[in-house]
């Protein structure tokens, strides 16, 4: 049986029962481990593929596309949007789903925002924004973990109370921002010749990263996300986990808020809300499954990115916005169906049932 | 090799037989599944197929029932060459399969099930219910049960819930009837009962494909016995004239005479895997109730032993097995470990006392499927592991190869993520799970459940050696081999506590546990 595997698979072990002989760990998982991490990474390969595609459609499409000031715009613009997506990438990875996200940012930009009106400093502000999303997270945790509420419903209860709770604060038309610090912090100022958002959103994406890959909480996200029953009997802290994840993802939506504030200029209850659907639309195109156990940070900004170049080439080549939410909502079924849906193994598999008896294609599906 | 067994009741003029394959090949992704497999299938026969876990049986069903395609090979229904692209065509054919599982709809009504795909119509276009109603009360009647129609299925014992599965296959003329593991969770007195209506529908001229892992089963019902082995069919029997032993020992290629898994199966004598020893009290327990499982249970565990709890599926024994372990929070009673008083009202809590549970639903609950088998393993001790909460892989990959070593696993990699194992090896890494942790009690809830016999011989083993070192064993099972392993068997009959038994005081037979669960 072993002759007929081909060499690049590991040959299954010969007699029953026990594996054969002593095994060279070393080499044999090495190449095992490799195979699995290029699995993973095919995915990563696959979007960033259509990610460069994307971008050469945009070049060929208009000349303002890839200019210096139309890239720092749009990724700058997208850093908000990829902020976001870490956080709801999180969520989504324990099963869940974050709706409230859209108004946190917006009760971030206003609470900041009425801060340093009142002559605050900026520092203080920016605390005073977190905390206030990170108590939203918390809030959403509670309803979610204690009151047994489904995310989506817990959410979307807590959209509608923040909303208004932001308007409340708010009680003028909006609050223009004015202290140049904050403005510089988290929009026009830069660091090492990367203007601040992208600094920001880019190390939020590695710790993120690193968090998910390589820390113990990061695991225990997954083994959640996974099998939320076989993590509970394994001993981990569910519920725990769970509320840290709301209050990590109000917290990023904080962070955002903040972004969106300096580049506005302004705080308002008004901001923020079509981020939902950005956020959540840019993870699962980045290939996380909204059943949980599946994704990372990294394709999710990914996916954001994905998206909102999309944007501003319909942007830049002029179509207005109402056929643009069709397009993008066209494209979200199309790259979602792509990655999450298995849609690639789908429609080969559908090609080999029409012709029946052919070797040339192989089921991907697992043997018992 | 093809074996044509005469079943009880074959036509004299009907030569055709019902179901024949001839070189059936399928490889998923380069790792060959089933190499060309012949089979032949006489009219009005009940013919099983053994195999283990990996051997091929399953992929084999699945393209009997028009799940799969396969890569080559035919097949022939009463003399017809038929492909099957889709589980309809098969249906169409008069291929029926009856899942494990079952496929019915919970919610729905007995007649609706019966009928489900094939509503009658009256006028109008709307459902006629009295057609429906007298067609499903036929349908019932042949299979011998006589169930009200309008009930909701959900509602129903699993023995009723499968008369209505086998209904529905008959309304829909089945000619061959695929069954997978029909018995593994029904008591004693309804497997008899089942047997009665196969061997009837048998008569009626229905062929049958009979899959199992339980020889006296297979014995007592079917005419012949083959046996697929790593993808091709490597013997069959007549049930006449052979014994379970052989079928065990072609299902494996080697010879388990005298392994405890050979006896399990067979229905010799359960060698034991406790050791007789019975050290200090571990855990206590008194009065523990949860409403509608289990009622007033009270016990001691002593150290070092191995305590059976026995009962009919449904007895209350895995409630009671998960309530000990922290997983299922109980209505009132007390625990104690290690003399003094312990909630154990979490899995937490349990597993910081050194309990660790190998869950009855291994899918469900087990582990986690898209994860490695290294994170499965290393699942319960991520603080072993890792220092200021990043994880040392390295470490954590070496130690589920050692343990995947040390029990046998058959895996090529420690990263192949968990669902692409056997179930028999799903069980040893869970084992491994709670071994890694060093813990001192393992709570088996029926341990052996959808494990091949290879790795059944090796779950035993390991909860020998386990018992051997000193460690404590709890096994709640409804197989009455298993109970006869134990040093102790405590025996549940309706969630109530109704005798325990030491290992002397039972019969090779098991009469003494059985005849208590009435």
């Amino acid at each position: 049986m072993n002759d007929s595997l081909p060499p690049t698979l590991p040959a299954e072990a010969a007699a029953p029962g026990r594996p054969d002989g002593p095994q060279r760990p070393g080499s044999r998982s090495a190449r095992t481990a490799a195979l699995g991490n290029i699995r993973a990474s095919l995915r990563r390969t696959y979007l960033l593929f259509v990610l460069l595609a994307i971008i050469v459609i945009g070049f060929i499409a208009t000349p303002d596309f890839l200019t210096t000031r139309n890239a720092t715009n749009v990724i700058s613009f997208s850093a908000i949007v990829a902020v976001l997506a870490v956080g709801q990438f999180f969520v989504v990875l324990t099963g869940g789903i974050d709706l409230s996200v859209g108004s946190i940012v917006a009760i971030s930009t206003v609470v900041s925002a009425l801060l340093m009106q009142r002559g605050l400093p900026a520092g203080v502000a920016v605390l005073a924004a977190l905390v206030t999303a990170a108590v939203v997270g918390l809030l959403n945790g509670v309803l979610i973990v204690y009151l047994g509420l489904a995310p989506f419903i817990a959410t979307l209860a807590t959209l509608s109370m923040v909303q208004g709770a932001s308007y409340i604060i708010q009680s003028t038309s909006l609050i223009q921002i004015q202290n140049t610090a904050f403005v510089d912090w988290f929009s026009d100022g830069s660091w090492l010749g990367l203007p601040n958002p992208v600094s920001i959103f880019i190390i939020v994406m590695l710790v993120a990263a690193f968090v998910a890959r390589y820390t113990t909480f990061g695991r225990r996200l997954y083994a959640l996300g996974g099998n939320r029953e076989a993590a509970r009997l394994s001993g981990l802290p569910v519920n725990r986990d769970l509320l840290l994840t709301y209050v990590l993802s109000g917290l990023l939506a904080g962070l955002a808020g903040l972004l969106a504030a300096a580049q506005l200029l302004q705080g308002s209850s008004l901001i923020g809300q079509s981020y939902n659907l950005d956020a959540i639309a840019a993870v699962v195109v980045g290939g996380a499954s909204l059943v949980g156990g599946r994704g990372d940070p990294i394709s999710a900004v990914i996916g954001c990115f994905i998206i909102s170049i999309i944007t501003n080439i319909m942007n830049l080549i002029g179509i207005s916005s109402e056929p643009q939410l069709v397009i993008k909502g066209v494209v979200i079924i199309i790259a979602v169906f792509l990655s999450s849906a298995g849609g690639v193994a789908r429609i080969g598999g559908a090609l080999r049932r029409r012709s029946p008896g052919t070797r040339k294609r192989q089921s991907t599906a697992q043997p018992v | 090799m093809t074996v044509g067994a005469a079943g009880a009741g074959s036509d004299s003029g009907v030569d055709v037989s019902a179901l024949r394959i001839r070189g059936i090949t399928k490889a998923y992704v380069g790792v060959p599944a089933l190499k060309g497999v012949d089979l032949t299938l006489q009219r009005g026969s009940i013919h099983a197929l053994a195999g283990q876990n990996g051997a091929g049986k399953s992929t084999l069903v699945k393209i009997l029932s028009g799940a799969e395609l396969p890569d080559d090979g035919s097949i022939e229904v009463q003399g017809r060459r038929v492909v099957f692209r889709s589980p309809q065509d098969a249906q169409d054919a008069g291929v029926q399969t009856i899942y494990q599982e079952l496929s019915l709809v919970p919610q729905l009504s007995v007649a609706e099930n019966v009928l489900l795909g094939n509503l009658p119509r009256g006028g109008l276009r709307t459902v006629s219910w009295a057609t429906m109603k007298a067609q499903a009360r036929e349908a019932l009647e042949r299979v011998g049960f006589a169930l009200d129609v309008s009930a909701v299925v959900g509602a129903l014992s699993v023995a009723e819930q499968q008369a209505v599965e086998l209904a529905k296959a008959i309304h829909r003329d089945a000619k061959v009837l695929l069954l997978d593991e029909p018995t593994s969770t029904l008591p004693p007195p309804d497997v008899r009962r089942l047997f009665e209506v196969l061997e009837s529908l048998a008569a009626d001229g229905v062929s049958m494909i009979y899959i199992s892992h339980r020889m006296e089963e297979l014995y007592s019902l079917c005419d012949a016995v083959s046996v697929l082995r790593d993808g091709r069919l490597a013997e069959s029997f007549d049930t006449r004239s052979s014994t379970p032993s052989q079928v065990v020992s072609a299902m494996v290629g080697r010879s388990l005479r005298g392994s405890l898994a050979e006896s399990a199966l067979s229905g010799d004598r359960s060698p034991k895997i406790g050791t007789g020893a019975r050290g200090p009290v571990l855990m206590s327990a008194r009065g523990l109730t949860e409403t509608g499982e289990y009622e007033d249970v009270s016990f001691d565990l002593h150290q070092g032993e191995v305590l059976g709890i026995a009962g009919l599926v449904g007895s209350g024994q895995s409630e009671l097995a998960s309530c000990l372990a922290g997983a299922r929070t109980r209505t009132s009673g007390t625990t104690a470990v290690d003399g003094s008083d312990a909630d154990l009202n979490s899995p937490r809590e349990a597993i910081r006392r050194g309990i660790g549970l190998l869950p009855q639903d291994r899918k469900a609950t087990g582990f986690v499927p898209d994860m490695s088998v290294a994170g499965n393993i290393t699942l319960a001790s991520l603080p072993m592991f890792s220092r200021w909460s990043v994880r040392d892989e390295r470490r954590e990959k070496a130690e589920a190869r050692r343990l995947a070593d040390r029990l046998g696993m058959r895996i090529s990699s420690v990263d192949q993520p968990m669902k692409t194992l056997s179930g028999g090896t799903q069980q040893k890494a869970i084992l491994a799970r709670w071994l890694v942790r060093s813990a001192r009690v393992l709570i088996c809830d029926e341990p052996t459940r959808g494990v091949d016999v290879g790795a059944k011989e090796d779950i035993y083993e390991l909860l020998r050696e386990f018992a051997a070192e000193g460690g404590t064993v709890v096994i709640a099972s409804s197989e009455i081999p298993e109970a006869l392993m134990c040093d102790r068997v405590l025996v549940m009959a309706s969630g109530r506590l109704v005798a325990e038994l030491d290992h002397a005081d039972i019969d090779p037979r098991g009469e003494a546990i059985i005849q208590r669960f009435a």
